[in-house]
């Protein structure tokens, strides 16, 4: 009888597949490893995990060499301003009463090309870019986006390249007319001087200004093979163009 | 020994083999995580094939292009000057020379004499050809110009953070051989003790094997399905095409590798399962 209970066990130990410790035991190893790996690198992981916040993007970035154009010509302010220009000792606020509301403007976003820069007596007729890397510079003249867009009311600032887009400011004069179109408006500003400073002078504009003014800049000297720590600025004022009103 | 010794014996067998299992089971793991890194991040053969792979060869000349002749038309040089002074032959082999140099433990500054002494002979032809009026170039400027250029070159050719880790990359390459051949070892050697002590039975060993196997495929699958399905690899912010298309490259081909030991885990896994099953089956029946 014990001979026959015994082969009994040992046969039913046999008939029972068992499958369900094929999925629990793979799963409960697996649980076991990653718990005692995560328990021995999981702080140095973390580390790594949080700063890995300051690499990671929501998005992915573009790096196609090409630039979104967001300028659509406007008369807008151009009949008024031509008015302006022949009175351009008024005031700085915007002679035209209009204002335009931000938010029914597209913003420009780095790269964009938002409109185009204007200096008939220095030839000078350019794309304006919202931003002033290779891409921007290579193509036009650009924004510094530490800067301000025209119609904010604050100060613009305008680099360009000497050998290329800017090689007009070497004409650059007071008194002369600056004219910068965009989408949402026309805007007016007028040379007030030409300067050269080091790269590094930054007494050479003002960003933080309450007031629109427009000052390029390029590198110096034009048409010399060579580089140098100076710059060509030419400051311009405001003389007309709608404003942006920033509570709309 | 009696009888009831014995059969105590006999029902903690299952748990030792289990436990063999488990220790298989993290012995592949590791092992998979060591010859992955082995076969990318300490290779210098996967981090240049990954450079062909993904274009950056190309994609680094046509960035030092722009950088120069954005520098180019501050400093008097036509685009013309700069496309024909890069010659991506030039770049492809700096590039290479500055890889080989790091996994072979030496000096990782990018040398910028050569070119240095290129570019200087260049821009002095070209201002030769091109001289006007009044306007001699300084031999002041031409030497800013000329190293700012060298900047710009060594910044191309150098891979940020490289640097950082190719010390220990390359004293990591030794260690990490021994560390595969030892996993290997030990995984071998529990193969051995549940194939040779389970002969009577041999289903017993594909059940273990099939447990160690299977639970290697669940810890290996893990990271890398993270990284796919989160998509934080492709999220990462380079400012650099050349250099992110090179990071995606370099880790979707190292977690590529564990995608290839999970599928190769799991396929054993399911063998061994179905070899248990068969011996299983056929035991049984002639019970």
């Amino acid at each position: 009888m014990p001979e026959h209970h015994h082969h009994h066990r040992h046969h039913s130990s046999h008939r029972s597949l068992n499958g369900k410790n094929f999925v629990i035991l793979p799963v409960v190893f697996s649980v076991l490893i990653l718990g005692i790996c995560a328990a021995v690198i999981g702080p140095t992981i973390l580390k790594f995990y949080n700063m890995a916040d300051l690499f990671i993007s929501d998005v992915k970035l573009d790096y196609s060499d090409n630039y979104r154009n967001i300028y659509v010509p406007t008369s807008e302010g151009l009949e008024e301003s031509s008015e302006t220009s022949e009175t351009s000792s008024e005031p700085k606020k915007p002679l035209s009463s209009k204002t335009v509301p931000i938010t029914s403007i597209e913003y420009p976003r780095y790269s964009d090309q938002f409109g185009e820069l204007i200096i008939e007596d220095c030839g000078i007729k350019v794309p304006l870019f919202f931003g002033d890397g290779n891409l921007q510079l290579n193509n036009g003249v650009g924004i510094y986006t530490g800067s301000f867009i025209p119609g904010y009311g604050r100060p613009i600032l305008v680099a360009g390249h000497n050998v290329t887009y800017f090689n007009g400011l070497k004409y650059a004069k007071e008194g002369q007319i600056v004219l910068i179109r965009t989408s949402y408006g026309n805007y007016r500003y007028e040379i007030t001087g030409v300067e050269v400073h080091d790269k590094d002078d930054t007494s050479a504009y003002d960003l933080g200004a309450e007031e629109e003014t427009l000052t390029m800049y390029t590198c110096y000297p034009f048409d010399m093979v060579g580089l140098t720590p100076y710059r060509c600025f030419v400051y311009a004022k405001f003389l007309s163009g709608p404003a942006l009103d920033k509570h709309n | 020994m009696s009888e009831t010794k014995k059969r105590r014996k006999l029902d903690k067998r299952p748990i030792a083999y289990c436990v063999l299992s488990f220790f298989m089971a993290a012995f592949l793991f590791l092992l998979s995580i060591c010859i992955s890194l082995r076969f990318t991040l300490l290779s210098n053969d996967y981090m240049l094939s990954t450079m062909a792979d993904s274009e950056y060869y190309t994609q680094v000349t046509e960035e030092f292009r722009q950088n120069l002749e954005s520098l180019g038309h501050a400093s008097g040089l036509n685009s013309e000057f700069t496309n024909n002074f890069v010659q991506s032959m030039d770049i492809r082999q700096d590039v290479t020379d500055y890889i080989n140099a790091f996994y072979t433990g030496q000096s990782t500054v990018v040398n910028k004499t050569p070119f240095k002494q290129k570019f200087r002979a260049a821009i002095d032809q070209y201002a030769e050809e091109n001289k006007k009026e009044g306007q001699e170039p300084s031999e002041k400027a031409l030497e800013y110009l000329t190293n700012e250029a060298a900047t710009i070159y060594a910044d191309c050719i150098q891979i940020p953070f490289f640097a950082v880790i190719a010390n220990f990359i390359y004293k990591l390459t030794t260690p990490m051989n021994i560390t595969i051949a030892v996993l290997a070892l030990l995984c071998a050697v529990i193969v051995v003790i549940i194939y040779f002590t389970n002969s009577e039975f041999r289903h017993r060993t594909y059940r273990y094997l099939s447990y160690a196997f299977s639970g290697a495929f669940l810890c290996t699958i893990v990271l890398p399905a993270f990284m796919h399905f989160s998509g934080i690899i492709s999220k990462v912010s380079i400012n650099s095409r050349s250099l992110y298309n090179l990071f995606v490259n370099y880790f979707d081909g190292m977690f590529r590798y564990m995608w290839i030991f999970a599928l190769a885990y799991l396929v054993l896994g399911v063998l061994f399962f179905a070899a248990f099953a068969s011996k299983h089956k056929r035991l049984v029946n002639n019970h």
